[in-house]
């Protein structure tokens, strides 16, 4: 299909019901535990994995502790690869005719001596085994398994994505509070017991609330924004769904919150190290039975990638208009006009649930799916 | 012989927007014709980048009236009888992250030293630690290694140190330590190594790490205590980033399928140009190109301090600093942690509130190409502009010029998407606080960074794009230094114009002055400085006749003396910030900064 010179814009979704997939990361050396076409809950282990090998090694300089002239220690070790030691036991020696040229070298670990290499003895200490494990996080079915790298869980389910937050996973019943029309929840409009309840507020959170959230056993939070230091203080995954500071959550989206009220829900915050297009966006996803009927749309997922056009759902993401939901009223790609800031860009008019309409740079638009 | 090409595109695949532009003969000449932007496409939903490739072409085709690109979004070339199509598409691209990298050496004044050189003129690398022998005693410990080796998880290792001949026991045992890393990690874990220390252990490292994932070896780049090597081994370091990155980003085979070989980094082509530009006019060049991810300064010697052509050498010597970890759009949390919200705010004309700052800021990098609509938000994004720019000057001050600056040249959106061009201007002379007479210019058209890789592939066509279309002339700016007195008069200058008219003007100290004067128009400037201000030429109070060119904004004085100078009192900060803008901004600008922030909001009939 030949695509117009219209411009294509970010996409983010808030999808009563949809075909969602969930790409689950896992160490290399993880065990997986399912296979496709496997149906998975959200609270099951999907591989296992142990703690990486250098964290628990330690490295005996032989050569330069012996004093020895080469790195060779073949001649002077006393433990040979693969056997134990123990705190002080002996595991080279260098010995000579003359009894104050006697040098001794002592594990300073228990372990397993791993190998002998270039002069340096590396002993796997003893310790419990950290095996961590990776859930799935939805239920769904497993629709591929990659050992080593990753596996695909797809569902069917409602689908909010937000645009930033604190790095987590949680797995809840969502738990709403009451709309509040401050700008900013305090923690005295927390309930009191938020035992596993991913917490949902249309406004903006402080780090007390974040705190307060812990403490009434919250597994998470979903705000309309946070603060820019909220991650030096959450101790569970935040989704902001507009942004950092003082935002207001669109009603459109607080209502389809609404909607899902009392669902166990899966909270996806992935982390901010990576650059941006390289990871998903914070998602809330509530998984649903498969309708009787499911209908793939692939019309949808062509649109998906499409530029925007008439009549297409859009988010403003900058002032004066931020965080407002609309739609575009016209086609007209090419007009410029001058903002408030001075600059002179191209845009559309866009049309805002409160009937204002106002004339936006495409550049500040985000289409909501 | 290579077939004449009357019709090119060149493409500059960011990590945030993708422009493409079509460069034509018209009339014997190459000319930039048309141009076209898209939201770069490597994300979901597209994960193509020659999606956004084609969105920017169709805006050309609009513009044009004819296709480039078939129905089924392949490129047509060579150009068609029927004029579709084009012979050559150049793309550059910085879509890929960089690559994390921990630089090891035997010692930290000296080898070091010479690495963070070499990886500092490194396109798509990110410095993320460095570690020497002599770092302190715990560093002959084979534990404090893995320590910090597991904690940096690099993925590339750039060993250097010792020079050719020397001492080889310390370099064996760094050599092995690293080994010893790669070791212990499962194989698909393992960094790239890159060996660039004494080249007779060569051998011995390769030894030491067959079976342990890959080494690659390079020039050392320090051969000697006196002579660095870094240029070669930072070329074949980029050839890694671009075998490893960006091939990697999706879409990108496809495009290399249309141009016939892989993108060129983007920073290396604005290198390129830079070298091109002062070699052929005989300046001395810096460049600066503020992307989203990343910030490039380069710089280039091209005459001698005698005023001479400098000899013609490699392009390799052009200065290059790219720091991958400085941007203005995505990349703004990483430059947030080396940038305080106080070095920011210092720029405003009103009091801001840091975390207001920040929020701003990080906002902005959810969204890297939105763009502000409102003046605080566009005064915090030059504020950081500004900073980002300070910061990398500082790092590329080894290649400063002896003899001050005959070009400064400003690329990216930042600085090319101002409410008026004076903004740009006034950007440039903040971040670099330049002394002398230089010219400013502006990539208006964003095509800087694809012209270096275009002056390999087609001179000529770069030549005359260079020449008539890519850049805005700004002006000519006459900087000064020493000590200046704010109100007291610090320069007189009279401008004898070619077409008889003359200007006088009397500039007193810290302020900006505009002087108009056409692009069309050129002179004689004659510089009378105050008893203790420089005007560059090196001794205060020394006047100076110069040839001079108009521009878009004309003369610019900048009297504010070097380095500039902040009060620590806020509001008298806030009002000589004011008072700059007033200097520099048009008349038009000034009233809109002025006007309540309000958005153009119209009510549904």
């Amino acid at each position: 299909m030949k695509q117009s010179g219209a411009p294509l814009v970010p996409i983010v979704r808030c999808e009563e019901w949809t075909r969602v997939r969930i790409e689950r990361t896992m160490p290399m050396t993880a065990e997986v535990l399912v296979q496709e076409g496997e149906r998975v809950k959200a609270t099951q282990a999907i591989a296992r994995a142990t703690n990486g090998v250098p964290r628990r090694v330690h490295v005996v300089d032989v050569a330069g502790m012996l004093g020895l002239p080469t790195r060779d220690v073949s001649s002077v070790m006393v433990k040979q690869r693969g056997e134990r030691v123990h705190v002080g036991e002996l595991l080279a020696v260098r010995r000579s005719v003359l009894p104050f040229a006697y040098r001794a070298c002592r594990s300073p670990v228990d372990g397993r001596l791993m190998t002998v290499w270039y002069g340096w003895a590396v002993i796997e200490a003893d310790g419990e085994e950290e095996v961590g494990e990776v859930l799935a996080w939805v239920d769904g079915n497993v629709v591929a398994v990659v050992p080593g790298s990753h596996v695909i869980i797809e569902t069917e389910a409602a689908c909010i994505e937000g645009v930033c937050g604190v790095a987590g996973e949680a797995y809840g019943v969502l738990q709403l509070i009451r709309e509040t029309l401050s700008a900013q929840l305090t923690p005295e409009q927390l309930p009191t017991d938020a035992t596993d309840a991913i917490l949902v507020t249309n406004v903006s959170i402080s780090h007390q609330v974040l705190e307060r959230a812990a403490a009434i056993g919250a597994r998470g939070v979903v705000a309309a924004g946070i603060s820019t230091t909220a991650s030096e203080v959450a101790t569970l995954p935040v989704m902001a769904t507009e942004g950092y500071g003082v935002r207001s959550m669109a009603p459109e989206r607080f209502r389809l919150f609404q909607e899902l009220e009392g669902h166990y829900a899966t909270l996806m915050v992935p982390s901010e190290h990576m650059p941006p297009w390289l990871r998903h966006r914070p998602a809330i996803i509530v998984s649903r039975m498969p309708r009787s009927h499911p209908e793939d749309n692939p019309e949808r997922d062509t649109r998906l990638g499409c530029p925007i056009c008439k009549g297409d759902r859009v988010r403003a993401v900058r002032a004066p208009m931020a965080d407002r939901w609309g739609s575009i009223l016209t086609e007209m790609w090419d007009e410029q006009i001058k903002t408030s800031s001075g600059l002179t860009l191209a845009g559309v008019e866009v049309c805002f649930s409160t009937e204002a309409v106002a004339w936006l740079p495409y550049l500040n638009l985000e289409r909501i799916v | 012989m290579r077939k004449q090409s009357n019709s090119l595109l060149v493409a500059d695949i960011g990590s945030t927007m993708t422009t493409v532009a079509l460069i034509e003969r018209v009339h014997g000449r190459y000319r930039f014709v048309a141009r076209g932007e898209s939201l770069t496409t490597h994300g979901w939903p597209w994960s193509d980048v020659t999606i956004g490739v084609c969105t920017a072409a169709r805006q050309i085709e609009q513009l044009v009236g004819r296709a480039l690109f078939r129905d089924d979004g392949t490129l047509i070339r060579p150009r068609t009888a029927h004029g579709e199509g084009v012979d050559d598409f150049v793309v550059v691209s910085s879509a890929a992250p960089p690559m994390r990298a921990v630089l090891v050496g035997l010692t930290h004044d000296i080898s070091l030293r010479s690495g963070h050189r070499a990886l500092a003129s490194v396109t798509g690398v990110q410095l993320v630690d460095s570690f020497a022998l002599d770092n302190g005693a715990e560093w002959r410990d084979p534990n404090t290694w893995l320590t910090a080796l597991q904690r940096a998880c690099p993925e590339l290792v750039l060993i250097v140190g010792g020079c050719d001949g020397g001492a080889d026991q310390p370099m064996l045992d760094l050599i092995h330590l690293v080994a010893l890393y790669n070791r212990l990690l499962p194989p698909a874990e393992r960094p790239l190594v890159c060996y660039a220390g004494n080249v007779q252990l060569a051998e011995a490292a390769a030894r030491a790490f067959a079976g342990l994932g890959e080494l690659r070896v390079m020039a050392n780049v320090r051969p000697s205590p006196e002579t660095e090597n870094i240029n070669r081994t930072a070329l074949d370091i980029e050839a890694l980033y671009r075998e490893r990155q960006l091939m990697r980003t999706p879409g990108m085979t496809r495009v290399a399928e249309w141009t016939g070989e892989v993108a060129v980094p983007a920073a290396r082509s604005f290198g390129q140009l830079i070298h091109y530009v002062g070699e052929r006019y005989a300046l001395n060049v810096i460049g600066f190109d503020v992307g989203s991810g990343q910030t490039t300064v380069a710089s280039y010697c091209g005459r001698t301090l005698d005023g001479a052509s400098a000899p013609q050498r490699d392009e390799s010597v052009v200065h290059l600093t790219v720091r991958t970890d400085l941007g203005v759009g995505w990349n703004i949390p990483s430059a947030l942690r080396q940038i305080t919200p106080e070095q920011i705010a210092r720029w405003f004309p009103d009091e801001v509130d840091a975390e207001k700052i920040r929020e701003i800021l990080l906002n902005k990098s959810l969204y890297p190409q939105s763009v502000p609509a409102e003046m605080t938000e566009l005064f915090v994004e030059h504020a950081l502009a500004r900073e980002v720019m300070r910061v990398t000057c500082a790092a590329h001050s080894d290649a400063t010029s002896p003899k001050g600056w005959d070009l400064i040249l400003g690329s990216g959106r930042i600085l090319t998407r101002t409410p008026a061009p004076s903004y740009a201007a006034l950007l440039l002379l903040d971040a670099l606080e330049p002394v002398g007479v230089t010219k400013l210019a502006l990539d208006v058209g964003n095509i800087a960074t694809t012209l270096g890789a275009l002056a390999k592939h087609n001179p000529l066509a770069a030549a005359d794009v260079v020449e008539y279309d890519a850049f805005l002339t700004l002006g000519t700016l006459v900087a000064t230094s020493g000590r200046i007195v704010p109100g007291d008069a610090a320069l007189r200058l009279r401008i004898e114009c070619h077409d008889g008219s003359t200007v006088q003007e009397a500039v007193s100290g810290g302020t900006i002055r505009i002087i108009p004067l056409p692009s069309y128009r050129s002179g004689t400037l004659a510089l009378h400085p105050a008893r203790e201000v420089d005007v560059g030429v090196g001794r205060a109070g020394t006047s100076a006749i110069v040839e001079v060119e108009g521009g878009m904004l004309g003369i610019l004085v900048d009297t504010r003396g070097r380095p500039l100078a902040f009060p620590a009192e806020a509001q008298a900060r806030c009002q000589m910030i004011r008072r700059w803008l007033e200097d520099i901004l048009p008349r038009q600008s000034r009233s809109i900064r002025t006007q309540a922030d309000s958005g153009r909001v119209l009510q549904a009939a």
